[in-house]
């Protein structure tokens, strides 16, 4: 079976993610996502209310953070459940985990390596939590717009054996 | 008709049971991992097993060979993230009958469902 065991540029990674973005919210939602700006960083810090984490290891190694501040959860929630939120309560978390979880799995799909495994996904809550990658790590930040507000998926992110 | 949703989102098990009861399926039990579903399983009868792969203490793949080896022959849809080639076929052989990838729109959901509720 051929194995894809390198991307040939950082933009095949971005541009799956951004794929996947636009997807989970297209299907799930039934809105559209647009990608406002695209970044590199060393010095990440998120200003979100909730963030969705999800571990990638085997031939690709890394965290991704998908966060989004509270009118956006609330505003996916309702179209999830069919009803609105009061409170950032565990149907939340859960709910930014299972998205963390379906941006992180559809983007797996499209990036051109075999061999990669996804975590569970961890939901962090609380305004200006802070998430950190790995000390001098190169992150990716993707500020997207949602109908409801912003988002972004931060990606730290390497293939074994590179730096 | 009787269906066991697992997956360890909460939130996704609504959203399939929502699916379920606009198809007309209204009689569900719940899952969180796939020791828990088959803990379900072995405690009550089934028409139909609806499940995740990716969770906590039990995987739904090792559920979908729990039940298999149990001898059951019930209908065993994987609604999951995992897409590539081998992962399908991995789960193809050990006994799932059909496949869905997350995300997915409801409508696809729904004709997977319709497959086997109408059966």
């Amino acid at each position: 079976m051929p194995t894809t065991t390198s991307l040939h540029n950082g933009s095949e990674l971005n541009e799956s993610f951004i794929e996947s973005t636009k997807a989970v919210f297209s299907m799930m939602l039934g809105c559209t996502v647009e990608l406002a700006a695209a970044t590199r960083s060393t010095n990440f810090k998120s200003s979100h209310d909730l963030s969705g984490i999800i571990g990638f290891s085997g031939a690709l190694q890394g965290t991704v953070v998908i966060s989004v501040d509270q009118e956006v959860a609330f505003s996916a929630a309702e179209m999830f459940l069919g009803t609105r939120p009061t409170e950032i309560d565990d149907e939340v978390r859960d709910m930014v985990g299972e998205l963390a979880n379906m941006i992180g799995g559809n983007a797996k799909e499209r990036i051109p390596i075999t061999g990669i495994l996804l975590g569970l996904p961890t939901v962090i809550s609380g305004k200006g939590h802070r998430v950190s990658f790995e000390p001098g790590a190169h992150i990716e930040h993707m500020a997207f717009e949602t109908p409801w507000g912003p988002l972004s998926v931060e990606i730290g992110m390497r293939v074994p054996g590179t730096k | 008709m009787k269906v066991l949703v697992v997956d360890d989102s909460g939130v996704m098990r609504k959203i399939i049971i929502r699916s379920l009861n606009a198809v007309g399926v209204n009689d569900t039990v719940e899952a969180g991992d796939g020791a828990e579903g088959f803990k379900a399983f072995q405690a009550d009868s089934f028409d139909m097993v609806l499940t995740d792969w990716n969770m906590p203490v039990r995987s739904g793949l090792e559920l979908v060979q729990d039940i298999r080896g149990a001898g059951s022959q019930v209908p065993i849809i994987m609604i999951t993230t995992e897409a590539q080639k081998t992962q399908v076929i991995a789960a193809i052989q050990a006994g799932v009958t059909d496949y869905l990838t997350k995300p997915f729109e409801s409508d696809d959901l729904r004709a997977k469902l319709d497959k086997y509720v109408a059966v």
